[in-house]
């Protein structure tokens, strides 16, 4: 009875990840993703390091956030014939569905059996909570940062691939009764990188946006 | 001052910093920000040698300043070799930027738009190289990584070509998902053996399910990173449109960095997996002869150039199977014979990017065809691109022919002939996307379209690059002699 708020607090990271990355409307899905970064930083807490918390509030709801926010505008132009030119080559159904789901898989895999061989992971516990949401992110962003075209859907993704893996080497070192600090402070690099990595794609999605105006502003004008 | 171990480790990460600032604030520009930076980082990396030197490896714990307990820094031989040839390319590439900088403000491109991000990514690049090169430990090594990946990808999509930016941000999200790959490894790694320590991860490190899901996880992200095959779809588009500089430290010193945490990961944490082993030595196999066959294929030269790297990326991986059952002696020629490999194909790939970039800005073509009958204008870049090619190819006299003749020495000691079979395949594809190359290059015929500003200093850069991974060959003893062997990398 005493996990249910950790239950309940992992399946809502569960369903909020799942739901940004399912959804269409990107003004909702960046939203939605400051929001669950609020969830993600309760979940750090609830796994007592309190400071990973405190850093993901900062650098994930605050600046990705407002990274992700500044680039809305120029996202929407991201659909449509742009989105062939950030992929290279327009995806077959094989690139699109196969691969993606072919390496989901084998991070839910591999996750699992790793925690199988951890220890215990599957005995109830706090760790075993988080260790089923972190396996599930992982492999849900795995699926989407393959398959999705639109880049700001991308970015989410592997944002949330990354917050996935952070749970897992997290709850590694818990379920051992180890201390955490080496992980955590693994994670909070890696958060650092993933907002980083996030404002180069927007800076890019920037480019991408101007050239496209460009474009439209030569071809509008009448020779 | 010289004999603080500490101090001497924190200089060449602290230059950069300082040499980032600068450039960030652009205070002194072009060669009078330049020219502090190459000799400071020269003095850093002198300093450290001879420490090393006199007093045998350093370690610094990196507990003392606030880091988990278990960072650790530690510098051999291999990370001075490593620091010093980091330096000379940096600044060789650093050099060559200033001209290729100047040859287009000429030609009034728009590529010099963004040439003020440039030198601060740099110098990030540089500092984030030299601690991955101290680094013995997963927290440092993925912290190192991680600022490399970043500025590296920034530094790729500097170039205005829309090709450059597609292939700059699929090397950005193909990185973040090598180095998650790494990450969730070194998680489970430390759940499993409580380190994240290598040293001491190599004491307690015993075959089983978890640390083989760790290894093949942490290998997977690593080999993605470094584009060995077949994980290197990446490579090709990246390095052949991105600016020249960025390509060349880029394809000697970036990619590296991976393989060189790949191949201490696999020296330190290998109990009795010598099946994966010999997977490794067939994927290493299936790279040199892939990159070989499409660099034959293609046309565009600096695509040949970047297929060539590809397969030079495969001969590294052949230490692993050879380090692995065989003898002491063996294993012992195998690292020297990789590490050999690993210098003279870092300078001289540097400098076949750089000649060919010489070459591709006077005619102003990239096709083989169009080059028809350069040699007459740049003689002397042809002479890099030739010397150079030596070295690619592993023709005596040259690190590559070195490195290759310790590598086959190693092959035949141990038994494994396979691998013998692969060198030499190896070997003859690389002669002949090579000797292609130049079929175009002499053909005669005059050219009247050329650009003939080419600055001095862009085509020295390119032939002492050259003459390095040549003078690599000639004098082998002092590097070899700095790399000991194998065993000694993880040994506490």
């Amino acid at each position: 009875m005493e996990l249910l708020p950790d239950v309940l607090l992992a399946a809502l990271i569960t369903s909020g990840g799942i739901c940004i990355l399912l959804g269409r409307n990107l003004r909702i899905a960046t939203g939605l993703f400051v929001l669950w970064c609020v969830f993600m930083s309760l979940g750090w807490m609830r796994l007592q390091v309190f400071w990973l918390g405190v850093a993901e509030a900062f650098i994930g709801a605050i600046l990705t956030g407002l990274t992700l926010r500044s680039a809305l505008g120029l996202a929407s132009s991201m659909k449509g014939p742009d989105a062939d030119d950030v992929l290279h080559n327009p995806p077959s159904r094989w690139q699109h569905l196969v691969i993606p789901l072919a390496g989901a898989l084998v991070f839910v895999g591999l996750a699992a059996a790793s925690g199988f061989y951890c220890q215990r992971l599957f005995s109830l516990s706090v760790c075993a909570v988080y260790a089923v949401a972190g396996i599930a992110l992982g492999g849900c962003g795995f699926f989407a940062m393959a398959c999705r075209t639109n880049l700001l859907q991308r970015v989410l993704a592997f944002n949330l691939f990354g917050r996935g893996v952070f749970l897992l080497i997290i709850v590694f070192a818990c379920q051992g009764s180890l201390p955490v600090d080496a992980p955590a402070f693994m994670a909070a690099s890696g958060l650092l990188v993933l907002c980083l990595a996030s404002s180069l794609v927007v800076t890019l999605l920037g480019r991408y946006h101007g050239r496209a105006q460009m474009q439209a502003s030569e071809g509008g004008t009448p020779p | 001052m010289t004999n603080d171990p500490r101090l001497l480790a924190a200089l060449p990460i602290m230059l950069s910093a300082m040499w980032a600032l600068l450039t960030l604030l652009r205070i002194p520009k072009g060669f009078l920000s330049l020219a502090p930076a190459i000799v400071s980082q020269s003095a850093a990396a002198y300093l450290l040698g001879a420490y090393v030197h006199s007093n045998g490896t350093i370690r610094i714990d990196l507990s003392a300043i606030g880091m988990p307990a278990g960072a650790m820094l530690r510098i051999d031989g291999l990370s001075v070799l490593l620091l010093s040839a980091t330096t000379l390319i940096v600044s060789a590439c650093a050099f060559y930027s200033l001209g290729y900088f100047h040859l287009h403000r000429l030609q009034q491109t728009r590529t010099l738009a963004r040439e003020k991000h440039f030198w601060p990514l740099l110098a990030i690049l540089w500092g984030a190289l030299s601690l991955l090169w101290m680094s013995h430990d997963f927290l440092t090594t993925y912290v190192a990584l991680e600022a490399l990946g970043l500025s590296a990808a920034a530094m790729m999509v500097l170039s205005d070509r829309p090709a450059a930016t597609t292939a700059g941000l699929r090397y950005l999200f193909y990185m973040l998902l090598g180095s998650l790959c790494f990450l969730l490894g070194t998680g489970i790694c430390y759940g499993v053996y409580a380190e994240i320590n290598l040293e001491l991860l190599a004491r307690s490190a015993r075959p089983g399910g978890a640390h083989f899901i760790a290894m093949s996880l942490m290998s997977a992200g690593l080999m993605l990173k470094a584009a060995i095959f077949p994980l290197h779809s990446w490579l090709p588009d990246a390095h052949s449109n991105a600016w020249t500089p960025v390509s060349a430290v880029h394809a000697a010193l970036v990619v590296k960095g991976s393989f060189f945490v790949f191949a201490k990961l696999w020296v330190a944490l290998s109990p009795e997996m010598e099946a994966a082993a010999h997977f490794i030595g067939w994927a290493g196999s299936a790279a040199i002869v892939w990159g070989g066959l499409m660099a034959f294929r293609k046309q565009h030269i600096k695509q040949i150039v970047a297929y060539s790297t590809i397969s030079q990326l495969g001969y590294l991986l052949l230490f692993v199977p050879l380090s692995m059952d065989a003898g002491e002696r063996s294993a012992q020629l195998a690292w020297q014979g990789v590490w050999l490999l690993f210098f003279s194909h870092a300078f001289a790939k540097a400098a076949l990017f750089l000649a060919v970039d010489n070459l591709v800005s006077t005619v102003g073509r990239t096709d083989l065809e169009g080059l028809s009958g350069v040699d007459c204008y740049l003689p002397l870049s042809i002479l890099s691109f030739g010397i150079a090619s030596v070295s690619i190819i592993g023709l005596p006299v040259s690190g590559g022919f070195t490195a290759k003749w310790l590598l086959l020495h190693s092959a035949l000691l141990s038994g494994q002939w396979q691998w013998v079979l692969v060198l030499t395949i190896g070997t003859l594809l690389g002669a002949a996307y090579i000797f292609r190359v130049f079929k175009y290059t002499l053909a005669s015929g005059l050219r009247t379209d050329c650009n003939f500003n080419m600055p001095v200093s862009k085509e020295i850069v390119a032939l002492s690059l050259a003459l390095a991974a040549v003078l690599l060959g000639m004098f082998p003893g002092w590097p070899l002699a700095l790399l000991g062997t194998g065993l000694d990398t993880v040994a506490p």
